[in-house]
């Protein structure tokens, strides 16, 4: 389990984050949704030791990122968006060479580097140097070297971006697995939609602040059906009659009933003598739709 | 695999490294080699003869640089025909146990000279010592120096130098002093008896016990003398007494360690040559193992790894003085095979390690400066501009300071000696000059202990402010106490 407790960082007179608080619940995924330059990242580094907070603290499975960062450490795996490593050396040797400050020998960091690499799909490229990597092959290769001392908590930072369709359906189903297995995964993206299908819990950040931390069914909730209409003969009474189920918004013969409060039959029933419908369905706004809905309160 | 030994091997073994390296061994051993050849010009000669005359043979043992007999050395034997009183030369050369024989024609009156021809073709004419005339007696035939000091100097591991003395009938050339106590000695006998010998501090009341030898017949010996322990400078007798109650004594000087003072400054010379251009690699260094992952993120993956700060400096920094330390090795260990092969010197091992030492420290508490440096600048293109201003800063300091000096009228001279305090090599350097007896190129040292404390602080702490910055240390510490 990851704990963020109220960390804020500055990069000189902008604040990055401010206040940071909420938590990655073992067997769950978390998404961590929030505009480009929200503070995502930021948060992340953080929890991941990469940075230090300004103020603030973060706890991987009960110890600190500050004060424990070799046990806290131990247990969190962090896949940045474009990873780096010393572009020059070897896969293998970059393994072992890491492998080497965690007290492994040569010969077990080689058939550990060989297990791993196998299991993020990277088993026959240990001999390539490091930049010859693909981005996908990148963030496969820093998987696999955080999971050399097994960790529990995983912090994907746009880990989707700029990955083939393989590439995308690895690490959903990698971090599906995880879940599974009862480990913490915060998965962070700009793009709600990407995560929809994987989260339990969405974290909305915006400014460098927390704005809302839903479950993944009440985001589902939270969004409103609007009703579709479209008829070949509207009129100034149409509207009327529509503006009793909801926000009507009229656009030449089709009108989008926002806010809908009432029922399709209904609706089609009332109006059917007067009006030649030609078009009527349901519709639901989309989760990008819900996030500009939650950030738009706050700004 | 030590990550640290991982940072030594990706520093070191890298082609900006090695070929540095190659250039500096090979600057360093033809440096060695040119100097090495102006020593040899300078001594005039390196083979000396020790032999006897019986009727009219001439035998000899060439005897080489190192104190060995030498084969395949040109030998002239330069007399006069007493009939057609010209000059005639005999010539021989030493065979594989350095031996040479001549036969003397009897309307010779006598053999003026001998000419040894060295390897490198120059010929030095010795003029003979031996009282030829009398038929039987021994010849030892050094080096044209001992006709005017009667002394010579032998560029072996044990040198000595020997007071000599021939045409008597015992003649020994002491050619080696060995560490466990051996004295080699070339004994020319013309009087068939036994032998006894004995050792002497020169000035000594106290005569020393006398050891026997075997009998010794006519002819040249290779003996080795069991003598103790030798103090260093410090003249000695050693006597050869027969049965017959005849003594003779032959006086020398240990000059165990000696190094002459051109075969120092050559070294000196091309190690400074390396401390001022060899940092440049550890400028590159830092830049690549802090600077550049440090820019392009790549420390980034590793700081969420479960490694500490602390640890990730502690690898990058062993890397570099391991580099250091095999590079400072082989451009010695180049220098060294250069002297001792080439030139055929060997330097004194304490004084090697002093400007050993020098070296390795120099080039680490340059590395310590790279990488706070390093550390500072969050862009590798910052840094590598920066660290070059400082490089030359660093080195050339002392051309521009004196030179603005100079410019402003002051007396530079009086100003040297504190210039000197930005180096450990200088500190070091001086011990070994020193140690030789050669007068260190610039007055260093007004204030010995002011001068070891900042070649300790120009090692301690630029790597320390390094390590406080690359670990952000403070901040830790104020989270720590803040609670966080």
């Amino acid at each position: 389990m990851i704990r963020i407790e109220h960390i804020s960082k500055s990069y000189g007179n902008i604040k990055a984050i401010d206040d940071v608080t909420f938590d990655v619940h073992n067997g769950e995924i978390t998404a961590f949704v929030g505009l480009n330059g929200a503070g995502k990242t930021t948060t992340i580094k953080v929890s991941a030791g990469v940075i230090y907070p300004d103020r603030g603290d973060v706890l991987i499975d009960g110890y600190s990122i500050i004060k424990d960062k070799k046990i806290a450490s131990k247990s969190v795996v962090w896949v940045p968006e474009l990873p780096s490593f010393e572009m020059d050396m070897r896969a293998m040797d970059y393994f072992i060479y890491i492998a080497g400050y965690l007290g492994y020998p040569t010969s077990e960091a080689k058939e550990l580097a060989r297990e791993l690499l196998s299991r993020v799909g990277l088993e026959g490229a240990e001999r390539k140097r490091l930049k010859d990597y693909s981005q996908g092959m990148k963030k496969r290769f820093a998987l696999a070297l955080s999971m050399i001392s097994d960790p529990q908590n995983f912090l994907f930072d746009e880990v989707l971006n700029g990955l083939d369709p393989e590439g995308i359906a690895f690490f959903r189903n990698f971090a599906l697995e995880l879940k599974k297995e009862g480990k913490a995964v915060l998965f962070s993206s700009h793009i709600l939609s990407e995560v929809e299908n994987l989260a339990d819990r969405v974290v909305f950040i915006h400014k460098g602040r927390i704005v809302r931390v839903m479950r993944m069914d009440e985001v589902r909730n939270f969004v409103k059906p609007y009703l579709f209409l479209r008829v070949e003969n509207p009129d100034s009474s149409l509207l009327e009659i529509l503006s009793k189920y909801g926000r009507v918004e009229q656009s030449g013969n089709a009108f989008i009933i926002r806010d809908f409060n009432g029922d399709i039959g209904e609706v089609s029933y009332s109006i059917s003598t007067r009006y030649k419908i030609v078009e009527i369905r349901m519709g639901y706004s989309s989760l990008e739709e819900v996030f500009f809905s939650i950030i738009g309160d706050r700004k | 695999m030590r990550p640290f030994i991982y940072d030594f091997k990706r520093s070191f073994v890298r082609v900006s490294t090695i070929t540095l390296l190659v250039l500096f061994v090979l600057a360093g051993v033809g440096f060695g080699y040119l100097i090495g050849r102006g020593v040899k010009a300078d001594i005039p000669m390196k083979y000396s003869i020790v032999g006897v005359l019986v009727g009219n043979t001439v035998e000899g043992i060439v005897i080489g640089p190192h104190g060995n007999p030498s084969p395949g050395v040109k030998v002239e034997l330069i007399a006069i025909n007493s009939v057609i009183n010209q000059t005639v030369s005999l010539v021989e050369y030493s065979n594989s146990s350095g031996y040479v024989k001549f036969i003397i024609n009897e309307s010779f009156l006598s053999p003026e000279e001998l000419v040894l021809h060295e390897e490198n073709g120059k010929n030095a004419t010795i003029s003979l010592v031996s009282p030829f005339k009398r038929e039987v007696g021994t010849i030892i035939l050094l080096s044209p120096a001992i006709i005017f000091n009667y002394s010579f100097i032998y560029a072996s591991p044990y040198t000595l130098l020997q007071q000599q003395g021939a045409g008597f009938p015992v003649c020994a050339l002491i050619a080696n002093y060995y560490p466990n106590g051996s004295l080699r000695v070339y004994l020319a006998n013309t009087m068939p008896d036994y032998f006894y010998y004995g050792i002497e501090p020169l000035g000594s009341s106290q005569s020393s016990a006398l050891t026997p030898l075997d009998h010794l017949g006519v002819g040249i010996y290779s003996l080795i003398l069991n003598v103790g322990k030798l103090t260093p400078g410090r003249a000695y007798q050693l006597v050869f007494k027969t049965s017959s109650n005849q003594t003779f004594s032959f006086y020398f000087t240990s000059l165990t360690p000696y190094i002459s003072e051109e075969e120092v400054s050559s070294v000196i010379f091309n190690i400074s040559t390396f401390v001022t251009y060899f940092p440049i690699i550890f400028l590159y260094l830092a830049y690549v193992l802090i600077a550049k992952p440090k820019n392009y993120g790549a420390l980034d993956f590793l700081f969420s790894m479960p490694i500490t700060r602390g640890e990730i400096f502690i690898s990058r920094y062993l890397g570099g003085i391991l580099t250091a330390l095999a590079s400072t090795a082989l451009l010695f260990i180049a220098s060294y095979l250069t002297l001792s092969v080439i030139v055929g010197v060997t330097i004194n091992g304490l004084v090697f390690l002093y400007l050993f030492l020098g070296v390795f420290l120099s080039l680490i508490s340059f590395y310590g400066l790279m990488l706070l440096l390093a550390t500072l600048f969050n862009s590798s293109s910052a840094y590598m501009a920066i660290s070059i201003l400082v490089y030359i800063l660093f080195t050339f300091i002392e051309t521009l300071v004196f030179a603005i000096l100079e410019f402003m009228g002051y007396d530079i001279a009086k100003y040297e000696a504190y210039l000197s305090y930005n180096a450990p090599m200088n500190f070091l350097s001086y011990i070994a000059y020193k140690m030789v007896g050669a007068s260190p190129p610039s007055p260093l040292y007004l204030n010995p202990p002011l001068e070891i404390a900042t070649a300790i602080l120009w090692i301690a702490l630029p790597t320390a402010l390094a390590y406080l910055k690359f670990t952000e240390y403070f901040k830790v510490r104020k989270l720590i106490r803040s609670g966080s």
